[in-house]
């Protein structure tokens, strides 16, 4: 009947758009009321040698939180929400 | 208010210490702040690193202001990047780049505790990834994160004459919220402001805490207007941080007690302050 009752969670599917403002990482932390780098569900690797390249990193727990704001909250739009198996 | 955080390296013993300044308080943070700790500091021809009160709290206050002399002039610039979030998560307010090292030296900075390492480190393979600013010479400059410049040659002749190939700086400290609401309120206020930043949006890497990706944030800035640079926010933001209403609504939140007043007048503050120097 195309209908899931699988929990959402989010994939950063388009990992070359980021451009590392770490918008995202912000708003999960907000959700968690802190501000800080540490504990984020979403972590932005800068490439090492590459300044022009990024890593965005999902944490599964990630689903705790109130997903749709940080898909929304990346202009970038790195990240969708799928279902917790990928699909 | 709690006293400012500074971070004093002597590169010319290798030491390094925390120091607790109640005396800046009233200096707000970056280019008001960064000009005192020059003046304080002045006998030992510091580069003085320094954010504001705002940095890793409110969106486009993304900026670092470096304050260091050349050739008898003070001059203040401004670099993107993800610097300003990783002194404000380090639990700094401002480092002072002290004296000169008898030999290269590589500072590794975790949360204020600072290790001096020799030439051979390599400083991509420093800090904790995720949470760290690699600042260091490289392509004929001093580079922020691979990507972001400094506006003249200035700082990158300092480090050269201190004998200092860079710093890799990592902030894992965070900080709670109470009143999530009235936080979420004031960001949002601010980025429905985006229309006000003199900057088209664009794909570049971009700051920290700033959705704009702008061609220009590479570049870095040098001078303007000193309550936009006293909180370290970018130059292309000055319309929503030059707003006194703003700002004080975002200091009042995070508990900072200034007065109208005393923000007013805190670009004759940074004017008497660079008389001292004088």
């Amino acid at each position: 009947m195309g209908f899931s009752n699988m929990a959402k969670t989010i994939k950063a599917s388009y990992q070359s758009r980021c451009f590392g403002c770490e918008m995202c990482l912000m708003e999960c932390q907000r959700q968690m009321k802190k501000a800080g780098l540490e504990g984020s569900y979403i972590r932005v690797l800068r490439d090492a040698k590459n300044g022009l390249e990024f890593r965005v990193y999902v944490d599964p727990k990630i689903r705790e939180l109130n997903i749709d704001r940080i898909i929304k909250v990346c202009v970038r739009q790195v990240l969708e929400e799928v279902d917790e198996d990928g699909a | 208010m709690e006293p400012k955080r500074v971070l004093y390296i002597n590169l010319s013993s290798k030491s390094s210490s925390i120091q607790y300044m109640p005396e800046l308080v009233d200096y707000v943070g970056g280019v008001t702040m960064g000009v005192k700790l020059f003046a304080l500091y002045k006998d030992v021809d510091p580069v003085v690193l320094s954010i504001g009160p705002l940095n890793g709290y409110f969106p486009f206050v993304s900026k670092t202001c470096f304050v260091a002399e050349n050739e008898g002039v003070i001059e203040d610039l401004y670099i993107g990047g993800s610097l300003g979030f990783r002194l404000r998560f380090s639990g700094l307010d401002a480092i002072v780049l002290a004296g000169s090292s008898s030999e290269a030296v590589l500072l590794d900075i975790l949360d204020g505790k600072v290790t001096f390492m020799d030439e051979t480190a390599d400083s991509s393979a420093l800090g904790l990834p995720g949470k760290r600013s690699v600042l260091a010479l490289s392509r004929g400059g001093l580079i922020l994160d691979s990507y972001f410049e400094f506006p003249s040659g200035i700082l990158e002749k300092k480090f050269i004459a201190k004998k200092l190939l860079g710093a890799v700086i990592t902030g894992t400290k965070t900080f709670s919220i109470a009143d999530i609401g009235k936080y979420t309120e004031l960001f949002n206020q601010i980025m429905g402001e985006k229309d006000r930043i003199k900057v088209a949006p664009g794909s570049h890497p971009s700051c920290s805490g700033c959705p704009m990706g702008c061609t220009l944030s590479v570049n870095g800035e040098i001078g303007g207007n000193i309550l936009v640079h006293s909180l370290v926010a970018c130059g292309f933001a000055e319309d929503i941080y030059s707003n006194l209403g703003t700002v004080f609504a975002c200091l009042s939140f995070l508990g900072y007690k200034y007065t109208h007043e005393q923000l007013e007048t805190l670009a004759d503050l940074f004017s008497r302050t660079l008389k001292e120097i004088a």
